[in-house]
């Protein structure tokens, strides 16, 4: 408080002052008269007069209002009075108010100013800073730069080198694999002939397999007399070997059908059907070479 | 029923027949021939065969009822036609009339279908006959009743016509 | 299959080995196998043996339907020994098997020999020898058939066996009735009984001991049974009225009979050891001709309740009657099939009476003959066969048809007329 007393001298003066004023008034419009009390044993003179009780009435009465008019403009005296000294006090304490404000305000900037200031001041030497590495960097930059130019160079250099050596060896392994490959055609065009010449002969084959396959069913089923009282649902597979000619050779049961009388009835069968008609064609032999009969009626 | 109707028929033709013999005055005078004496057959009297008196009827005479023994079937039936039930009705009154006289009845059949079914094929037809004669008041020790089915045919051979004479009922009089 | 068989030949073009092909046999011919049955050989007196064996074994094997044998006429070579045999000549003619056999006389006792081979494998099959007098030498045949037709189909033969069987003879008013035993081709007859009334219904007992039979000789129809190998008999039966159809039971224990005491042809069972009757059957009409199944259980007969002769089923120890035979408008004289799964009967239809069998599991009816007035089915105790009655112009003959109808042959017996065979049971 006393730094403030100091520093606003002013402001406080004035208010010391308008503190006095108010004071004054305030106890001047203060009623200092004393009343006059009368003690209740002493009778006032009062100035005989007779009078009418009404009208002594009416004038207590009127005593009294005028005493309550009195009172009341007193009270509202006061009451202005504490009013205005309210108000008074209100505006003292704004203006207070606007003074500290002021004031403050006024610190305030002045601590603003300095803190730009000390801010500009950062910035400054940030930037300075800022420049200087960037320099630093930008020297850097070009150092490495260099360098890798450099080894750049060298590397392409070398990778020059490298793929001279890498063509050689292409170039060579294309003309060994030119040359396999060559081969390989060769092989494989062999292969291609052999296979046509394979289908070829299979071609012949089916159309003599297709051909003949009827011939020899039916010659085996012309000689197989199935026993009468096998069960139904036999099935017996048989291999038969034959010699060009169709003789045959051997017939083994490969899958027997559980009854020994019904493969022996289809043993006896390609037996008796020997020799089995074949294509003339002897070079379609091995195709007939070994014949499995399934002998399945199904039934 | 079928009997009683017969039978009625039969009572009214004979006092037809037994009216118009009557009509001939004594027996010797009889309109139908008589060719029964011979040597064996001659114990029965020779009357007038159209009398009701069963019991002189020969059983040796040709020319009796009684000499057809024979009664014959449909195939695998055992109906009686009506003229056989008259026979059976000249037969069964000899019997009541000579209640000692004993019969068989054979029962018969053609040979086809299997033996013994034809035994009891048999069997039924000389039942048949034999209740009919019954029913005609032969008592049941009268008669005896032997089926031989297929095993005793009256013909050999095959065919409709033999068939028929096969199938049949015998009555064989015991003691002829 | 066939696809197969392409697919691997293509494999098989790719490799240089080569794969079978496989070939589908669907189907085959149905009927007898061909056999070769050579004359055996002869070593002994005079330039034949007592019995032409091969001729009978040749006989045998034909009646049964299962083989063809070939004529000796159209034989290619007569060996009578193993190392004779040359396959190649029997494989020209296309018979499957051959027998060959030798028969040596030594005092009074005859060995005799054979071989059964398969000609296309080219091996033997069997080889059996025996060693018989010579009454026996038509049994070794039979036996020797026996042999041959069970390796062959698997089945047991029934050729060493005997029926029974009524002849009759001489004039119609004057005529002989026999009951007679036979081998199962006719030879050998042996008289039973003769009798100058009828004699019918002849049946084996289980064991092949005895036979019973109906006799008229007292002009009535009674039952008889007579053991064989004595001749005694005893008089089962002879109620008032029909005694007839005797059946016996398959344990021996008793006959089941056709009575008429009780007013109509009925079915009885009868006990062999008690006389204790049972009656079976109850109806209006006739019941007749009773068969027990092979398993005792049951018993069929012949009954005309529903109108006409048609076989009907009965439990054998009573009860209700189910009829079996709905086709045609006669059936009767039933036989079982050993294995109890078929009935053989007189079959009417259209006017003729023929052997049919119905094959109990299925309901199917196959009539086997074609004959006017065929009658006495028999099966024979292998199943294969049966035996029956036919006529033939104006005589009575005996035939037999392999159960499946596809071969019927007469069989060759004495004059006269032959009627009611019934096959015995095995070791007969």
């Amino acid at each position: 408080m006393w730094q403030a007393v100091r520093e606003n001298p002013r402001a406080v003066a004035y208010a010391v002052l308008m503190h006095l004023v108010l004071l004054t008034l305030l106890v001047f419009s203060l009623d200092w008269t004393p009343k006059i009390s009368h003690p209740p044993g002493i009778k006032v003179p009062i100035e005989a007069e007779l009078v009418d009780q009404r009208q002594l009435q009416a004038l207590e009465e009127k005593k009294l209002a005028e005493q309550r008019r009195r009172d009341e403009a007193e009270k509202q005296r006061l009451a202005e009075a504490e009013a205005k000294a309210e108000a008074e006090r209100k505006r003292e304490a704004e203006q207070k108010h606007k003074a500290e404000a002021a004031a403050r305000a006024k610190v305030e900037a002045e601590q603003k100013r300095k803190a730009e200031a000390a801010a500009k001041v950062k910035a400054e030497a940030e930037q300075k800073r800022k420049a200087e590495a960037a320099a630093r960097a930008e020297q850097k930059r070009e150092s490495e730069a260099k360098a890798k130019a450099e080894a750049e160079q060298k590397r392409k250099a070398e990778a020059a080198a490298r793929a001279k050596a890498e063509a050689e060896r292409k170039r060579k392994a294309e003309a060994a694999a030119r040359a396999k490959a060559e081969a390989e055609q060769h092989r494989r065009e062999a292969e291609l002939q052999a296979q046509i010449a394979a289908e070829q002969e299979e071609a012949r084959a089916r159309s003599a397999l297709s051909e003949y396959i009827p011939y020899i069913q039916d010659k085996v089923q012309r000689n197989w007399l199935r026993p009468p009282g096998s069960a139904a649902g036999l099935s017996c597979l048989i291999k038969v070997r034959l010699i060009p000619g169709g003789d045959v050779v051997s017939a083994t049961v490969v899958r027997s059908s559980g009854d020994p009388l019904f493969d022996r009835s289809v043993e006896t069968a390609v037996l008796k059907a020997s020799p089995l008609p074949l294509p003339t064609d002897a070079t379609l032999f091995n195709h007939f070479r070994e014949i499995n009969f399934n002998f399945d009626p199904g039934r | 029923m079928k009997c009683n109707i017969s039978r009625l028929i039969v009572v009214v033709l004979i006092a037809v027949l037994a009216g118009c013999s009557s009509k001939g005055g004594t027996k010797d005078d009889v309109a139908v021939e008589d060719r029964g004496t011979s040597a064996d057959g001659g114990a029965v009297t020779s009357g007038a065969y159209g009398s009701s008196d069963f019991s002189s009827y020969s059983l040796t005479d040709p020319n009796s009822p009684l000499a057809r023994r024979v009664i014959y079937f449909e195939y695998d039936s055992a109906e009686i036609s009506s003229s056989d039930q008259e026979l059976l009705v000249q037969h069964s009154g000899y019997l009541v009339a000579n209640p000692g006289q004993h019969i068989t009845l054979e029962g018969h059949t053609d040979e086809r279908g299997s033996r013994e079914y034809n035994i009891a094929l048999g069997d039924r037809r000389a039942q048949s006959v034999e209740r009919i004669m019954e029913l005609n008041g032969v008592l049941p020790e009268q008669v005896t009743v032997v089926s031989y089915g297929e095993e005793k045919p009256a013909a050999e051979g095959h065919g409709d016509a033999i068939w028929r004479l096969n199938r049949r009922v015998e009555i064989v009089y015991q003691g002829q | 299959m066939r696809k197969l068989g392409l697919i691997l030949l293509l494999l098989a073009v790719v490799r240089p080995a080569w794969s079978a092909l496989t070939i589908e046999i669907t189907q085959g011919v149905e009927g007898a196998i061909p056999i070769a049955v050579v004359p055996f050989g002869w070593s002994g007196a005079g330039t034949a043996a007592p019995e032409n064996i091969s001729a009978i074994v040749s006989a045998d094997l034909n009646r049964s339907g299962r083989f063809e044998a070939l004529p000796d006429s159209d034989l290619v070579a007569h060996p009578t020994e193993a190392g004779q045999v040359q396959f190649q000549n029997w494989r020209m003619v296309n018979v499957d098997n051959l027998v060959i056999g030798k028969i040596v006389e030594t005092g009074q006792q005859y060995s005799v020999q054979f071989q059964l081979f398969d000609v296309f494998r080219g091996n033997q099959v069997a080889g059996y020898s025996f060693n018989v007098g010579r009454q026996d030498l038509r049994r070794v045949a039979h036996h020797i058939s026996d042999l041959i037709y069970e390796k062959l189909t698997g089945e047991r033969g029934a050729f060493n066996t005997q029926i029974a069987y009524v002849t009759t003879s001489g004039s119609p008013a004057n005529k002989t009735y026999t009951l007679l035993v036979a081998d199962s081709d006719g030879y050998n007859p042996q008289t039973i009984l003769t009798s100058k009334e009828p004699l019918m219904s002849p049946g084996w007992s289980p064991d092949g001991s005895q036979l019973a039979y109906v006799s008229f000789e007292n002009k009535a129809a009674q039952i008889y049974i007579q053991q064989l190998s004595t001749g005694t008999r005893r008089k089962l039966t002879s109620f008032k009225g029909i005694n007839g159809a005797p059946s016996w039971s398959p344990d021996g224990r008793s006959l089941a009979v056709t009575l008429s005491r009780d007013g109509n042809p009925e079915i009885y069972i009868m006990d062999l050891k008690s006389n204790a009757l049972r009656r079976l059957t109850q109806s209006a009409g006739i019941d007749t001709e009773p068969v027990w199944a092979p398993d005792g259980k049951s018993i069929v007969f012949t009954s005309d309740r529903g109108g006409s002769a048609q076989l009907y089923r009965v439990p054998a120890s009573g009860g209700q009657a189910q009829r079996l035979t709905f086709e045609g408008n006669y059936n009767a004289g039933a036989d079982f099939s050993p294995d109890g799964r078929k009935i053989a009967m007189v079959h009417g239809a259209g006017g003729g009476y023929r052997i049919a069998v119905l094959d109990l599991g299925s309901g199917n009816l196959r009539v086997l003959t074609d004959g006017r007035l065929d009658e006495s089915p028999s099966f024979s105790p292998n199943g294969s066969m049966i035996i029956y009655a036919t006529g033939e112009g104006n005589r009575e003959v005996l035939a037999a048809v392999s159960v499946d109808g596809r071969f019927r042959q007469r069989l060759s017996l004495q004059a006269g007329n032959v009627r009611e065979p019934v096959w015995s049971p095995f070791g007969k």
